[in-house]
């Protein structure tokens, strides 16, 4: 390990010293003009020079090596005006730009062609979406979603039908990298996966990587989807109210204290639960449901050269059934609650024009329980029983980059995390005429594990047409007195054929310490986190990519084609039958309890290949894309179906996704998606036989030996929605009428056999379950000035 | 002593708390998607799988062997008798030495003509063949006689009807060190020595099922998780429905048996597969088979018994 850490500190040090002088360079920051948000991946280019940069994630660029005297600079970002500065410089200038949105005005600006930023290396295999466009989308039950967009993207396959957990390539939903504000999420859903855990109001940007990943990124093998916050808005006071069918919204930002700090409250709450109340008001027994989250940032500016931010996410849904009799003398409490809290306390420091540094300290509390209570007074009986699943993390963890001229961007760092696992616990407490009879706790134990990486990566432009991005990631995971490590290298390549094409490669090497077990692939709750540990390895993985881009019509229009290949190792699954909590009997209980999840899975492979297709139009009054995934997805267990390969549970060949937006006038917009994807591998009875006992055959049992042997239908699905938008006195108001499912499709949810008939003509026929018919709503947003 | 689960009523409580976890979450799906699920019938090409042998044998140490063999039968086929195999060989085995083929009695059962001296520990095998399949063979070893003591019986209350009456009945189980299964039933019999199954409630163990939900209350199966290798205390109602006048007729035999870890899983499985639960456990799965080349269970069990008159 040492020696991986000579090799990065080596390679950092000799990047350094081999570019690292330069004359006159101009620094600073890019930020919107209105709500001073830092804006990254903004462009920046010096006309005279010939040469280029872009904004890092904080919004700061660094054009180096430019000659002094009078210069022309343009500074642009897709969704904003370009700004062209005409400075004259004699040493090392450090410039504050501002950007002005183009939402006020649709009128079309051209683009230049230096700010092509899909040819450039760092957006391969990367996709974003702009919160204006995630909200412009047709919304579920009055609810913008932003995972629901992003499956709407190539290579990004939904969960079951309406979930908001999502795969990417082939991979598994725990395989996906969900990062706000830079700190892991667990748990990204509400409502059993109907709704993501992402308040819309309070993004600032999204974007997902599916292959290529850049050396900064580790710990999940498929995706990384990277979700930043708002800081707030540093010039005035505002906030934003919407109101849905099931739930409302509330977004606050503005300055404080000479606009050097900031703030940003976003909280979204169900109201099921607050009608339910008002309903059973008076009554002993209750049901109630509710969800909420709570994003939360502050950040403050000390100087122009350092910078401080607090963000805090809290999430949680709960599910309560309560029982009880008219004296109270017998009661039952049930309830489920899932959530997390995550944090991250960050501090920017600009350690010269040419280096930035960022420590964050990160902590997450990721808790899903289960209680049941059945209490009787008068027999003084007291039962007890609680399932929980938790994880906490604390980090730490060290960014820097470094830009020593313009063909070199460098990133380096290192994270350390602690986790603590406790993966299910269980404990029963009895008590019965008053005598404790129980009180028993299983799999109490926690399982402790230090997760840690260093990583070094350099953004090159080897020449005008040429750039690759090379770096080493190494990884390590400690638990239960077992080192895994893992060196993983990581390279990306982009070829500009000629200012409109180019194609590009990448190749990348993952580990992933953690893994999701889930009994029903449904985004359950009760999926369950559980660490590597002596008998459970790490998964790993390695993925190349290839592909071209275009730009068309003055940057207008896009298209991609990507081709795949990714092969995953000790990906693990239940055991055949094995489950963790849903059970009806003791044995059950028992089994569940007592078991360690060791015990419970095995390990195999899996190997996905596909190619994928996006024409994406991002600008003027129509925009939208169309995107088409031709992809394949296999597991291979051993003692599952003959220790054969067979289609994962997502494998689906074919995934069309057509995106429409267009802005009728200035105060209606209207928006449509279709979707279409081949049928999902199930799992069905071939045949049945008899079960016996020494009196003869009593029932028909289901011969199920072989794991997904049929395909169901197809799924295709049509949203509409429409949005009428007003300017107010005050801020702007506007209604949204969606429609989910418009034409009623019934999709396939699950299917299953079953006996239609009875006696000897009964014959076995495939039942298919449906979730979700047409399903409109409407929904209320006002956003005051 | 008292199970951790038991009560004054601890029949309900028993299976409210362990049903409870699955009731939260099933609860989960219609409360909070206030959407309307459909079923539909749907047509799809089903691959077709050809009919395997099943092979099915369960057999007291103490008892004629009787294997009985059919065919599996495709989805595609409709009907809900299952076709006999009537022109199998059959051939039995004791620690791999033969000990003859088995006669063909109807219905698909072949039988032994002599009952099994009772050997504990010894392997029986059975190879199954029949034209157009392959051999299906299968082997298991004859598990030791459980060991019970101190049973007592008491009839415990009658209905106001007067036509039901329950007898609470106690024993120790005294559990060997290494892992166990077990099955416990009752039967009533009379005089002429017909026996059927009764209703039986049974205390204190945790981790107790039946297979099937069509009969929950007559067979109940478990292993030592929570007791091994120390001496339990077992109480039990049977609930019988005999008129007063007529319970002198009848008397009560209960049987427990110590199983192969093989038939336990089977009966687990078939348990899990009846009570599948959509959205929520793994669908379909699939069920423990000791049969190689064919399907169903070879389950040699070892029971003791107790038998008592109604009227004592």
């Amino acid at each position: 390990m040492i020696r991986i850490i000579y090799l990065l500190l080596f390679f950092i040090l000799y990047i350094s010293t081999s570019f690292g002088q330069q004359a006159v360079s101009i620094s600073g920051y890019i930020s919107d003009f209105h709500s001073g948000e830092r804006l990254a991946g903004a462009s920046v280019y010096s006309l005279n020079n010939k040469s280029g940069s872009s904004s890092n994630a904080y919004g700061y660029f660094r054009l180096a090596a430019v000659k002094a005297g009078t210069q022309q600079v343009v500074i642009s970002m897709l969704g904003y005006r370009p700004d062209t500065l005409s400075l004259t410089i004699h040493k090392d200038t450090f410039i504050e730009v501002k950007l002005i949105s183009k939402t006020a005005s649709l009128a079309e600006v051209a683009i230049t062609d230096f700010s092509k930023r899909n040819l450039h290396v760092s957006q391969m295999n990367k996709v974003g979406l702009s919160p204006a466009e995630i909200k412009s989308l047709p919304r579920f039950a009055g609810e913008v979603d932003v995972v629901k967009a992003l499956q709407l993207l190539p290579g990004v396959k939904a969960g079951r039908e309406g979930s908001s957990d999502f795969q990417v390539r082939g991979g598994g939903p725990d395989q996906n990298l969900i990062l706000l504000d830079g700190v892991p999420i667990y748990n990204s859903s509400h409502t059993l996966g109907l709704f993501s855990v992402f308040n819309a109001d309070a993004i600032k940007t999204v974007e997902l990587s599916k292959g290529g990943f850049p050396s900064r990124y580790g710990g999940r093998l498929s995706s990384v989807l990277d979700i930043q916050l708002k800081d707030g808005n540093n010039d005035h006071f505002r906030f934003d109210v919407s109101a849905g069918l099931i739930s409302s919204k509330l977004l606050l930002e503005g300055p404080l204290k000479n606009k050097n700090t900031t703030f940003m409250i976003g909280a979204r709450r169900t109201y099921l639960d607050l009608i339910n109340s008002i309903r059973q008001a008076g009554s002993g027994s209750s049901n109630n449901y509710n969800f909420y989250d709570l994003n939360a940032k502050i950040s403050h500016r000390f100087s122009e050269k350092d910078r401080l931010y607090f963000s805090i996410y809290s999430g949680n849904d709960r599910l309560a059934l309560k029982y009880a009799n008219n004296n109270d003398l017998d009661k039952r409490n049930n309830s489920i609650a899932w959530g997390s809290v995550t944090s991250a306390l960050r501090y920017n420091h600009l350690f010269n024009d040419a280096l930035f540094g960022n420590l964050t300290l990160t902590y997450t509390n990721y808790q899903f329980k289960i209680d049941n209570q059945t209490l009787d007074k008068d027999d003084k009986t007291d039962y007890t029983l609680s399932y929980s699943s938790k994880i906490k993390d604390a980090g730490v963890k060290m960014d820097f980059d470094y830009i020593p001229s313009n063909n070199h961007f460098i990133r380096f760092g290192s994270n350390a995390v602690m986790h603590d696992f406790q993966p299910n616990v269980t404990s029963i407490k009895s008590m019965d005429d008053g005598d404790t009879l129980a009180d028993t706790a299983y799999n109490r134990n926690v399982v402790k594990a230090f997760e840690y990486y260093l990583y070094a990566e350099d953004e090159i432009r080897i020449s005008r047409k040429l750039q690759a991005n090379v770096g080493l990631h190494f990884s390590g995971f400690h638990v239960q007195q077992k080192n895994y490590t893992s060196l993983q290298p990581r390279f990306s390549l982009n070829w500009m054929l000629t200012n409109n094409n180019a194609i590009r490669a990448s190749y990348a090497r993952m580990s992933q310490y953690i893994h999701l077990l889930s009994a029903t692939d449904s985004g359950s709750p009760a999926d369950i986190w559980v660490p590597s540990t002596n008998s459970i390895e790490p998964q790993n993985s390695w993925q190349s990519t290839i592909g071209f881009a275009r730009v068309l019509e003055n940057s207008r229009f896009e298209f991609n084609v990507d081709a795949f290949y990714k092969e995953m190792n000790h990906v693990i699954e239940y055991k055949q039958g094995a489950t963790f909590l849903a059970t009806d009997s003791e044995q059950g209980l028992i089994d569940e309890a007592s078991q360690s999840f060791e015990t419970k899975v095995i390990a195999g492979k899996g190997t996905a290949y596909g190619a994928e297709f996006l024409l994406r139009k991002k600008e003027g009054k129509s925009f939208g894309w169309v995107a088409y995934t031709l992809a394949w997805s296999n597991r291979n267990f051993e003692g599952i179906n003959n220790n054969e390969v067979y289609p994962y549970s997502y494998d689906s060949r074919h995934n069309l996704s057509v995106v429409m937006n267009h802005h009728l006038s200035k105060r209606i917009r209207v928006s449509g998606t279709w979707v279409y994807s081949s049928g999902l591998p199930a799992t069905v009875q071939l045949s049945s036989y008899g079960y016996y006992d020494e009196n003869g055959i009593k029932e028909s049992l289901e011969n199920v030996n072989v794991r997904n042997n049929v395909r169901m239908k197809s799924y295709h699905r049509l949203d509409l929605g429409i949005s009428f938008v007003k300017q107010k006195k005050r801020g702007e108001r506007s209604w949204n009428i969606s429609v989910y499912n418009a034409y009623n499709r019934k999709n396939p949810y699950f299917i299953e056999s079953g006996q239609q008939g009875a006696g000897a003509n009964g014959k076995t026929k495939m039942y298919q379950y449906s979730l979700l018919p047409v399903i409109p709503s409407f929904s209320y947003s006002y956003s005051f000035r | 002593m008292k199970s951790i689960l038991s009560s004054k009523n601890s029949y309900p409580f028993r299976h409210r708390i362990a049903g409870s976890v699955k009731n939260v979450l099933l609860l989960c799906v219609p409360a909070l998607l206030v959407l309307s699920a459909c079923e539909t019938v749907i047509e799809i090409d089903l691959p077709v799988e050809k009919p395997k042998l099943v092979v099915n044998s369960i057999f007291n140490a103490d008892s004629l062997l009787t294997v009985n063999v059919t065919k599996s039968r495709p989805s595609s086929e409709s009907g809900h008798d299952f076709e006999t195999v009537e022109n199998a060989i059959v051939e039995v085995f004791k620690d791999r030495q033969s000990l003859g083929i088995l006669s063909y009695h109807g219905k698909g059962n072949y039988k032994t003509l002599n009952k099994f001296p009772n050997e504990p520990s010894a392997e029986y095998a059975i190879t199954v063949k029949a034209p157009g399949f392959n051999t299906a063979e299968t082997r298991e070893s004859m598990p030791l006689k459980p060991v019970i003591s101190a049973v007592q019986v008491e009839a415990d209350r009658q209905n106001s009807l007067k036509t039901s009456k329950e007898f609470k009945t106690r024993f120790i189980l005294h559990d060997p060190a290494e892992s166990n299964f077990y099955f416990l039933r009752a039967w009533l019999v009379n005089k002429k020595g017909d026996r059927s199954p009764v209703n039986v409630s049974l205390r204190n163990i945790l981790g107790q099922f039946s297979p099937l939900r069509s009969e929950p209350l007559k067979i109940y199966v478990f292993d030592d998780k929570s007791f091994n290798a120390k001496d339990l205390n077992i109480e039990l109602d049977i609930q019988t429905y005999i008129a007063s006048s007529d319970l002198s007729q009848y008397s009560i035999s209960i049987e427990i048996a110590s199983i192969p870890k093989s038939y336990f899983d089977y009966l687990y499985s078939v348990k899990k597969q009846f009570e599948d639960i959509p959205l929520l456990e793994p669908k379909n799965l699939p069920l423990s088979n000791n049969i190689q080349n064919g399907l169903g269970v070879f389950a040699p069990y070892n029971a003791v018994g107790s038998s008592f008159d109604l009227i004592q």
